[in-house]
């Protein structure tokens, strides 16, 4: 088998796997900013860096309501946050772009996770260090403000 | 898996278009994918119940994922060639060549450390590949293309974050742009309208050269760490037979000369190799002045409190140069670590090295790190009384804050004591001189972001801020006297001697670390990281 048919097959057999088991993602709500709108975020973490510079907050949202929703803002205390993704181009150049919103259609559960989607931090004010954590807060359009404490950590 | 390939075979066409389009190929079948996994999910007809999310996320966790599935040997190079060169300055300020690391199979990626997502991922799985591949002696470069903010002061402090094993390079614009170029590595700034905080976008594959100095792997983002040891492995296993285009530069024999580690295993047999990493950020010619060390045997850091080891001081040939020193352990307060500060006296500016030493049962553990010492001009030399001027204060300017800072978001706890306070009191003092408005370089303002952090670690030390030029408030605006191009330092900034030769008047942040006895004990041009402060105050503060 050639590299190149091999590549292919090999990517089109993870794609349909990782579409079967998407529907299978457990979750458990930790934080709910009301009962109409039982948007829960979970395991939230970010890489240590020094003070001065950036990391990432990543976290995986779910909408447990019957109504979609869409986080709109985040905010921290130690540093400027933006809503951001990551991109790959055809000559695989990586590159960042903001967006302005996560949509969160009623029973979803999205993952913000390195490589994708995630909670872009720069100016940090303090050094984060492994063991401690960052204050995040999460502004959904409909849910309204969630507060979480990311931990911060190596993968 | 057999690649004894000659390196000296003819590339044929079809295989070059296969590695330059092996990636196109790659992206198409995920973009491919991507669009079935939409209409796959669509087609569910909300069996998940979240088709739109699952469309959005669909590409970049399943491209990873997917990538993750690929044989490590798809990333072997078919026709390995040599590594093109890499000669760029390291965090210390010395240079560094890829070269001083034949010998060993070193990972290069080009990235920078404002980047949050695919640069410290990268950089952590190469990481996780380092520390479990530890018998192949493997190393890793990061090199920065963002030369303006990663200057070698920065990257100290970066490089604290780093895994072990990593050396983070830096150099002129034009240096990382001709490296970059021969790396095939594309970047360029993300304009988001702040000249400070911008993104960069970049070719974000990581390269695996061998002990010879061949390219033999490219990993594009999302190749996993079993992937990555994987072809280590193969790599080291199996090496290109054929040494003849090997013809980069010569392996590095004299040792010292390029890296630590390095230089650790240049050390007699009867002797244990001990690392030697040179924390400090800034090293300087003159009186006795305190190199910060952090030393690692096998991997481990020592972190002995009781240890006092000897550090030679010798001439960038290896001739010594005055009486060894004994270095003095410094724990800083709720801190694992233990750092060794030694002061030797170094005669004139430029490259040093320090041979640092203590005794083991039965033997003696060596290591030796490369040093550049600066030119002190005329700052207040270290070991010397501190000049008594008095920076400005709060009092001083009826509460206008605009007055004594441009920062502006201040934290006036920086603005409310002055040096000649503190020197009155015995009180001792660390003075920060730095503009957030003014900036001459891509360092200012963030020697003020890094004392706002150690501020709270150390409320008996006066956390003192100046700014460096003359300014007015215009409508609420400061303004600057001049320009940035040729500013005017206050009467203050210029008796500390920050704008002399050979610093010159642009040449900020400064920072100075005074005791309570009105004695400089430290000095740094550009950012110091948090071990330059932390660990001298702790000396200080420990009676040191």
């Amino acid at each position: 088998m050639s590299r190149r048919s091999l590549v292919a097959a090999l990517v089109f057999g993870l794609v349909v796997a990782a579409c079967s088991s998407g529907s299978g993602a457990g979750l458990s709500a930790a934080s709910s900013a009301g009962a109409a709108h039982a948007v829960s975020v979970t395991g939230a973490w970010a890489r240590p860096a020094p003070a001065g510079g950036s990391t990432a907050v990543y976290l995986t949202l779910a909408n447990g309501g019957s109504s979609p929703d869409a986080l709109v803002s985040a905010s921290s205390p130690t540093g400027s946050v933006e809503l951001h993704e990551t991109s790959t181009d055809m000559n695989g150049m990586t590159g960042m772009s903001p967006v302005e919103r996560i949509e969160l259609p009623a029973g979803a559960t999205v993952a913000l996770d390195p490589g994708g989607k995630h909670l872009m931090v720069t100016g940090l004010t303090t050094a984060l260090d492994a063991g401690g954590s960052i204050d995040v807060e999460l502004v959904f359009e409909h849910a309204g403000p969630v507060h979480v404490a990311a931990e911060v950590r190596t993968p | 898996m057999t690649r004894r390939t000659a390196p000296v075979a003819p590339v044929d066409e079809s295989t070059r278009i296969l590695d330059g389009g092996f990636w196109l190929v790659l992206v198409l079948a995920l973009a491919c994918g991507a669009l079935l996994l939409v209409s796959f999910v669509s087609g569910l007809g909300g069996g998940t119940g979240a088709p739109a999310a699952a469309d959005e996320d669909a590409l970049s966790p399943s491209a990873e994922a997917s990538i993750a599935a690929i044989d490590p040997a798809v990333f072997l190079a078919d026709t390995p060639e040599d590594a093109p060169p890499i000669d760029l300055t390291a965090a210390d300020g010395r240079r560094f060549s890829l070269a001083s690391l034949r010998g060993s199979p070193t990972f290069v990626f080009f990235g920078y450390t404002h980047c949050t997502d695919v640069c410290p991922a990268t950089i952590g799985t190469v990481g996780e590949v380092l520390a479990e591949t530890q018998d192949v002696d493997a190393r890793a470069l990061f090199v920065t293309i963002d030369p303006e903010r990663d200057t070698p002061a920065w990257l100290t402090e970066y490089a604290r974050y780093m895994p072990s094993g990593f050396v983070p390079l830096t150099g002129t614009p034009d240096e990382i742009a001709t490296t970059a170029k021969a790396w095939d590595v594309q970047y360029a700034k993300v304009d988001e309208g702040d000249p400070t905080n911008y993104s960069m976008s970049h070719t974000a594959t990581v390269r695996l050269v061998d002990a010879a100095g061949l390219v033999r792997a490219t990993f594009p983002f999302g190749a996993t760490r079993d992937q990555m040891a994987a072809a280590l492995r193969d790599v080291v296993a199996d090496p290109v037979t054929d040494q003849g285009t090997a013809s980069g530069p010569t392996p590095a024999t004299a040792a010292p000369a390029s890296s630590a580690a390095a230089a650790a295993s240049a050390a007699p047999a009867a002797q244990v190799p001990l690392t030697v990493q040179v924390t400090s950020t800034s090293v300087w010619a003159g009186p006795p002045s305190p190199i910060i060390l952090s030393l690692s045997r096998d991997g481990a850091p020592v972190i002995d409190p009781s240890l006092h080891p000897t550090v030679q001081l010798r001439s960038a040939a290896g001739d010594p140069v005055g009486a060894p020193v004994t270095a003095v352990p410094v724990q800083p307060p709720g801190e694992d670590v233990v750092r060794y500060v030694a002061s030797p006296k170094i005669p004139a500016p430029g490259p040093w090295r320090i041979d640092v030493s203590y005794p083991l049962p039965g033997t003696t553990a060596v290591g030796s790190a490369d040093i550049a010492a600066l030119d002190p001009g005329a700052t207040p030399p270290i070991g010397g009384p501190a000049p008594t001027v008095h920076t400005p204060t709060l009092t001083d300017v009826a509460g206008v804050a605009k007055a004594v800072t441009t920062d502006p978001a201040p934290d006036l706890r920086l603005s409310s004591t002055s040096t000649s306070d503190a020197l009155a009191a015995g009180r001792p003092f660390v003075l920060v001189v730095d503009s957030t408005k003014f900036r001459v370089s891509p360092a200012c303002g963030r020697a003020i972001v890094m004392a706002r952090f150690l501020l709270d670690r150390w409320p008996d030390v006066a956390f003192i801020h100046l700014e460096p030029y003359r300014y007015s408030i215009v409508t609420d605006t400061p303004v600057l006297d001049g320009s940035l191009e040729d500013p005017t330092l206050t009467d203050v900034a210029a008796a500390w001697g920050v704008g002399s030769q050979p610093w010159g008047v642009r040449s900020m942040p400064w920072t100075f670390v005074v005791d309570g006895r009105g004695i400089v004990r430290a000095a740094y041009q550009g950012v110091m990281g948090t071990d330059d402060v932390d660990v001298i105050v702790s000396m200080i503060q420990a009676g040191g």
